[in-house]
Order: C-alpha cells, then sequence, then structure tokens
C-alpha cells in the first residue's frame, strides 16, 4: 500500500505547529535558564553555548529550594488527605439518608460553590490569627474546611450512581457503619477520589493568595513571586527559578498524565 | 437494616460532623462575618476595643456602664493603668479572650470610629459612583505635558504630530517649528531652546561667578521669568528682570546677556504653556467594571472556541499524535498562575521588544487588557479542551455511521449531531470559564499587580484586594465582594438554567 497524503494530515502537520506554539513559551525560559545574562541579551534565541548552571545555583539557595518544595509537598498532601476523607464520610453519609435535614445540609454545601474567595478572606484571616492557625498546620486545616464543599458536591453525585445492594448486605450480615464505608464504600469511590485528589492537589499546591495571606511565606509559590521582586533584571536566575518551581509539578504531570486528564474529564461530567 | 435509630442518628452525625465543622468554621462563620464588615466603615485594622484611652474617657464610656461586677473586673484585668501617661491600655489579645471583651465593650455602647455601622452606604457609594474614579468606564483627558516640567529632549513624534501639531494657527506652528525638529520618528529640541543652555550664560557672567550676585538672586530671576513666562504677563515679567538688574552691580557688558537670557526664557514659557493647553488627548478607561467583563467575555468566547476546535482537530479520525498533542495543549494549566505569569512578563519584557522592535507590551494601555486575555487563554484552553475532547469521544459511533449513510455532509453532522450531543460539554465549560475568569487573581497580580491601575486591567477582584489591604476600606471590599458574589450567582445560575433546557438526552 503507498501512502497518500490525505487532508487529515495537514491538519496533523497544522496541529504539530501549534502545539509547539503552545509549548514555546516554556521552552524558551527553560533555554534561557541555561545560559548566562549576557547571552539571554544577546541571543535571546539561540541555544546555549555551554552548559550553565549557575542561575540555578543562585535561584536553589535563594529559594531555600528542599525546605520550601518540602513544605508544599506536606502542605498539599495533608490537606488533600483530610479533604478526602472527611467529604467522602460527609457525602457518602448525605446520599444515603433520605431526610429533610441532609436535603438541608447538601444545599448548604453546594451553596458555597458560587462564593468568591474575596468576600471571606478578611474576616477569615483574622479568625486564622486568632486560632494560632498562621502556620503550615493551620494551612492545611483551613484547606480542609474551605475544599469541602466541591468535594462534596463531586462524591455526592458519585455515590449516588454506585448501587445500595452491597452495602445492605453487609448490613444484614451485621457489619458496623465504620465497616461498611472504610471496607465496602471507599473502595468502590476510588475513581472520583483520583479525581478529587488531582484537582485539590493541583490547587494546593499552585495556591497563591491564601497562602500570602496566612503564613506570608514558605511555600514554593510565595518563594517565586519574592524571588521576582529581587531579581527583576537578573533573567538568569529569573528563569532558573521558574524551571525549578514547575519542574516538580511538570514532572508528576508528566508521570501521571493519564489519570489527570481522565480525571478532569470525569469531574466535569460529574460536576 | 438492622440498626436502631439511635445508632443511626449518631452515625450520621459523626460521619459528617468533620466536614461541617470545618466548612461552618472556615467558610460559612467569614461569609457571615464578611457580610456584616460590609456595612461597616471598617478599615481592616482598627480593634473593636481600644488599644488605649486617657483614664477619663476610658471610665466615662466604658467603665462605669459596665453592669456587672464580674464583667468590670474582667476588663480591668486586660487593661492596666497607667500613671505616667494617663492612660488604660491593654497588651494585644487574640482568641476566645478577645471575644469575650468586644463582647463587654459593645455591650455598653461604645464603637471606635472606624468600626462603626454605616448601614448601606458602602453599597449606595458604589451605586452611585462615589468610589475611586478607576471603578467605572471613564473618558477623560490625558495631559502629555506638564507646564511645571522642563521641555524633554525627544517627544514622540506620531503623538506630537496628530495630537499637537494639527490643532495650531499657522503663527503658532511658526512658534512649535523653533522648539522641536523633526528627526527620524521623533521630534528633538532644538539645542539653543533647551533651558539649561538659555541659562548658563546668566550663571557664567563675571558678577556671579565671584559672588558679588548671590546665586539666590540668580534663582529668583530665573523662577520669576519663567513664572511670568508660562502666564505671558509682560508686567511681571518686567518686573523680575527689573529687580534683577536693579542690583545695580553689573558692568554694561553683561546687561545685553541678562536681557537675552530673559526674553528667550519668556518665549520657553509662551510654548510650554501652548503645550500643555493643546497636547491633549482624550482617552477611555475601561475602569475596574469593564476590564472584569472584558476580561470574562473575551475568556468564555475565546478560550470556548479555541478548546472546541482543537479537540475538534485532535478527534479527527487519522490524527496519530492525539495523545501526544492533547498532554502538550493541557500542559499550561498544571503550572501556577503565578509561574505563568512571570513566565509571559519574560517574554514581554525582554523576547518580544527585541525581536519585534516594539518596545512596551504590559505597559501600554491599549495592549495591556488583550495581553492579559491572551495569557489566561494560553493557560485555560487546554482544560476546556480535555472535558471537549472527552465529550466527542463519548458520542456513539453509530448514530455518526447512520447520519453519514442518510447522506449528511460533514458540516451537517456538525450542525446537527456533534454539537447537539455536545450540549453538557459547552455547559460546563462555559460555567467554569464565566467563575474562574470573574474570580481570577493570581494571574493578573503576578503580572502587573498594582501598576495595572495606569493601563486599565485590575480586575473586580484585585480591586477588593486593594481595597481590604492597601487603601484601608474593609468595608468597602467587603461590600464589594457580596455584589461580586451575587453577580457570579445570578450570571451562572441564568446561563446554567438557560444551557440546561437546550441539552438532548439520548
Amino acid at each position: 500500500m503507498k501512502f497518500r497524503v490525505k487532508p487529515v494530515h495537514f491538519l496533523e502537520a497544522f496541529m504539530i505547529i501549534l502545539a509547539f506554539l503552545y509549548l514555546f513559551p516554556i521552552l524558551f525560559v527553560f533555554l534561557s535558564a541555561l545560559k548566562p545574562d549576557a547571552e539571554i541579551m544577546l541571543h535571546p534565541l539561540a541555544l546555549p553555548s555551554k552548559l550553565y548552571l549557575d542561575n540555578f545555583v543562585k535561584a536553589w539557595t535563594v529559594m531555600k529550594f528542599p525546605k520550601t518544595v518540602l513544605t508544599t509537598f506536606l502542605i498539599t498532601l495533608f490537606g488533600v488527605a483530610g479533604i478526602l476523607l472527611t467529604s467522602s464520610m460527609a457525602a457518602w453519609m448525605l446520599a444515603r439518608t433520605n431526610t429533610k435535614y441532609s436535603w438541608v445540609l447538601y444545599s448548604l454545601f453546594a451553596f458555597a460553590l458560587v462564593i468568591p474567595f474575596q468576600i471571606i478572606m478578611v474576616p477569615l484571616s483574622v479568625l486564622a490569627s486568632d486560632m494560632n492557625l498562621t502556620n503550615p498546620q493551620g494551612l492545611v486545616l483551613l484547606y480542609w474546611g474551605l475544599g469541602a464543599p466541591m468535594a462534596v458536591f463531586m462524591y455526592h453525585g458519585f455515590v449516588k450512581s454506585v448501587p445500595k445492594e452491597l452495602e445492605e448486605s453487609a448490613a444484614i450480615d451485621g457489619a458496623g457503619t465504620g465497616y461498611i464505608f472504610f471496607k465496602i464504600v471507599l473502595p468502590l469511590l476510588k475513581p472520583i477520589t483520583v479525581t478529587i485528589a488531582i484537582l485539590d492537589a493541583l490547587w494546593i499546591w499552585n495556591d497563591y493568595l491564601l497562602p500570602l495571606l496566612i503564613i506570608k511565606q514558605g511555600t514554593l509559590q510565595l518563594a517565586q513571586m519574592a524571588f521576582n521582586g529581587q531579581f527583576l533584571k537578573e533573567y538568569g536566575p529569573l528563569t532558573a527559578s521558574l524551571v525549578l518551581s514547575a519542574l516538580p509539578i511538570m514532572v508528576f504531570y508528566l508521570f501521571e498524565q493519564k489519570y489527570i486528564i481522565k480525571g478532569i474529564a470525569a469531574g466535569a461530567v460529574k460536576g | 437494616m438492622v440498626q436502631k435509630p439511635a445508632t443511626r442518628r449518631a452515625n450520621f452525625v459523626m460521619f459528617i460532623a468533620p466536614a461541617l465543622f470545618l466548612y461552618a468554621l472556615f467558610f460559612l462563620l467569614p461569609f457571615g462575618q464578611g457580610l456584616r464588615i460590609s456595612v461597616t466603615n471598617w478599615d481592616g485594622l482598627t480593634p473593636k476595643t481600644p488599644i488605649s484611652m486617657p483614664k477619663a474617657e476610658f471610665e466615662e464610656k466604658i467603665l462605669n456602664r459596665i453592669e456587672s461586677e464580674k464583667d468590670r473586673d474582667y476588663v480591668l484585668s486586660i487593661y492596666t493603668y497607667d500613671e505616667a501617661s494617663g492612660e488604660y491600655s491593654r497588651l494585644s489579645i487574640r482568641g476566645l479572650k478577645r471575644y469575650r471583651l468586644e463582647r463587654i465593650i459593645k455591650k455598653v455602647g461604645y464603637s471606635p470610629d472606624l468600626y462603626r455601622d454605616v448601614g448601606l452606604d458602602n453599597y449606595r457609594s458604589i451605586f452611585r459612583g462615589q468610589v475611586d474614579e478607576r471603578f467605572y468606564p471613564r473618558r477623560y483627558e490625558q495631559v502629555n505635558f506638564n507646564a511645571n516640567s522642563d521641555l524633554p529632549q525627544e517627544v514622540d513624534g506620531a503623538s506630537y504630530e496628530k495630537d499637537f501639531l494639527t490643532k495650531l494657527t499657522p503663527e503658532q506652528k511658526d512658534l512649535a517649528s523653533q522648539f522641536y525638529v523633526k528627526r527620524g520618528k521623533s521630534y528633538i529640541l532644538a539645542p539653543g531652546k533647551d533651558e539649561f543652555n538659555i541659562e548658563d550664560p546668566v550663571w557664567m557672567l563675571p558678577e556671579v561667578d565671584s559672588g558679588a550676585i548671590t546665586s539666590a538672586a540668580v534663582d529668583d530671576f530665573i523662577a520669576g521669568v519663567k513664572k511670568a513666562g508660562l502666564g505671558q504677563n509682560e508686567a511681571a515679567f518686567a518686573e523680575s528682570k527689573g529687580a534683577f538688574v536693579a542690583q545695580g552691580k553689573f558692568a554694561a557688558g553683561s546687561l545685553p546677556v541678562i536681557d537675552k537670557c530673559a526674553q528667550e526664557l519668556f518665549s520657553v514659557g509662551k510654548f510650554k504653556a501652548l503645550l500643555s493647553e493643546k497636547w491633549r488627548v482624550t482617552k477611555t478607561d475601561l475602569g475596574v467594571i469593564g476590564f472584569t467583563i472584558f476580561f470574562a467575555l473575551g475568556n468564555v468566547l475565546i478560550s470556548n472556541f479555541l478548546a472546541f476546535w482543537i479537540a475538534l482537530a485532535l478527534d479527527q479520525k487519522g490524527v496519530k499524535s492525539r495523545n501526544v498533542l492533547r498532554s502538550i495543549f493541557f500542559m499550561p494549566n498544571v503550572l501556577s498562575m503565578v509561574v505563568v505569569a512571570l513566565i509571559w512578563s519574560f517574554l514581554f519584557f525582554h523576547l518580544l521588544p527585541q525581536i519585534t522592535g516594539i518596545q512596551t507590551w504590559m505597559s501600554d494601555p491599549a495592549k495591556a487588557p488583550w495581553l492579559l486575555v491572551f495569557v489566561s487563554v494560553w493557560q485555560s484552553s487546554g482544560y476546556y479542551m480535555v472535558i471537549y475532547l472527552a465529550g466527542l469521544q463519548n458520542i456513539p459511533q453509530d448514530i455518526i455511521e447512520a447520519a453519514m449513510i442518510d447522506g449528511a455532509s460533514p458540516r451537517q453532522r456538525l450542525r446537527h449531531i456533534t454539537l447537539p450531543l455536545l450540549a453538557p460539554s459547552f455547559t460546563v465549560c462555559i460555567f467554569m470559564s464565566i467563575a474562574n475568569a470573574l474570580k481570577c487573581f493570581d494571574l493578573v497580580y503576578a503580572m502587573i499587580g498594582p501598576s495595572g491601575y495606569a493601563v486599565g486591567t485590575v480586575p473586580f477582584v484585585m480591586d477588593i484586594f486593594f481595597d481590604a489591604f492597601a487603601r484601608k476600606q474593609a468595608g468597602l471590599a467587603n461590600a464589594k465582594a457580596a455584589l461580586l458574589f451575587l453577580t457570579i450567582a445570578v450570571v451562572t445560575g441564568l446561563q446554567l438554567k438557560m444551557m440546561k433546557k437546550k441539552e438532548v438526552q439520548l
């Protein structure tokens, strides 16, 4: 069979060019990070003439990279874990109880989806300082509260599509509610759990305003912004810091992209 | 089910309590407090209870009005009296202690000047436009030259010709041509018209050089002549020149030098006055409201169109690199807004000026709003593309095949099968893009920050942030936030209602 050029090949070629344009800013920043300042100024588009890592060394020390990444990682990990646990429990209970309380409570959670963060921002920062929560542990607690509405909403939708029979037969066999939830229901909720985990992990890892108000410094995004002001004219260290702060999430994305993209698509249909 | 009702109720509470408690504490409570703050004139700093107060005032307004003995003791356990300053003062207190003190002090009817109930005044002032002039769209006159500054060495040719020279009478044009000469794309100040060059001969006069005439007197003379020149006031001009010469210490040879300098400065003044009066441009500023609408509309339309189009292209049969391309288009979405903003700032400030020769990008009011929409679309359309692509791949192949057998053209298939079946995806994507665009803070803040007011790119949420933390108007900020909440609820509510109706069920 001979290879024939079909319209779809033109389309594909065009899409590849478009994808390259999409990637270009990221590639450009990455290239610049490997060059000394003078080279960035003189030949912005050229490949680096030799491997130059001083920019990274500088950005690494100024951002206190290992410590900052660890803090951000722990906040994200515990934040997401807490949201998943509390929200799945609440959503399952709300979906499986058919009283007017459960309906009212569910509506109360759903109500938060349209509230912009700006209206709670001032009182929340006062409250956090009153409760001694202006530290990473406190930030995690705040994320549990702020992440609940979306997670409850999505879990609730999913639980309704899971058949009740398994739980009922386990109850007849004498299993307690805790056993039923953790051993039977939770494994069934895995697809939506993955989706919510991904959405919330991206949200918390990338969040800027709440950490700015509550802990002021220490997360990756905050370190990145502070760095920007300090090194506005030193392009090399600036671009290196951008690469460093984007790297963890990019690596995570490259390895988990199948789940992430599936999760996003699934979450949208449920939401 | 074999559980007793009591056990069932206990389980219900135990499972729901953690999420509900945290949500109520960190979301609903602040929401209520936010609404409460929106009807006060709070500046975001002043505590409800005074930090220090003169003895007499403290006793009259607070201590003597407390009825219960226990409460008075409590207040006195927090405030200490300092003999030296004659004031009651307290250290900073937090948590429940603060709440208890606030309750007691509120009961006696005391509230600080900057924490008063003002009813709906904040809302009223927003609707009546009694807020910062940069809030609503407006037309304003941009003055390109300030009469009190020196003439610039070089001016932008395009604006100088279009907005200044064309408005002049032939006589005035003559005057202008003595000052600025065209060179390339800009106009250059004639060397003889530079104020320093004009003043220099006076400073070099032997009388000034030797100190016989004080430099203060020379400054007075020059300032007087310049001022007279701006108003073309002959009398004031003669007076300041006269006063200078009348010091009587000048040699005869110096007088023409003084005269020439004075005459020239007088004509510079005339030109400056003309320049500042005529070189003005009427401009339109979108304001906070205008930009927010522009940004939301631009985002919803462009990112959804682009995302749908890319999804459609990737969904075609025979596209082999579909999954790789999908991953690439989605990639900007996993980056944080801050990183995205800084990547593009770097491009706008460094790369684009160098390769296009156009120097101003983000600092140009004509470009900045579009650039922000562009960056935001770049960041977000991959997300919507994933949703559209999933929707497209969910359309059963047999329906499309049946249509093909019936002879439907690709355009007809798109119009009558794909679009209607994709309606749920459109509903979701448009809902999310409206809400995200109206709530977008990080990106704009990291890209432009407070200087956004100068180029008209401050979204509503950022204006609220500046009101609350920079302009010290927490009350007003919360009133604005409450209005934003209503807007988002109404707009997305209407959109969901309208679009859900159009969705078809298979």
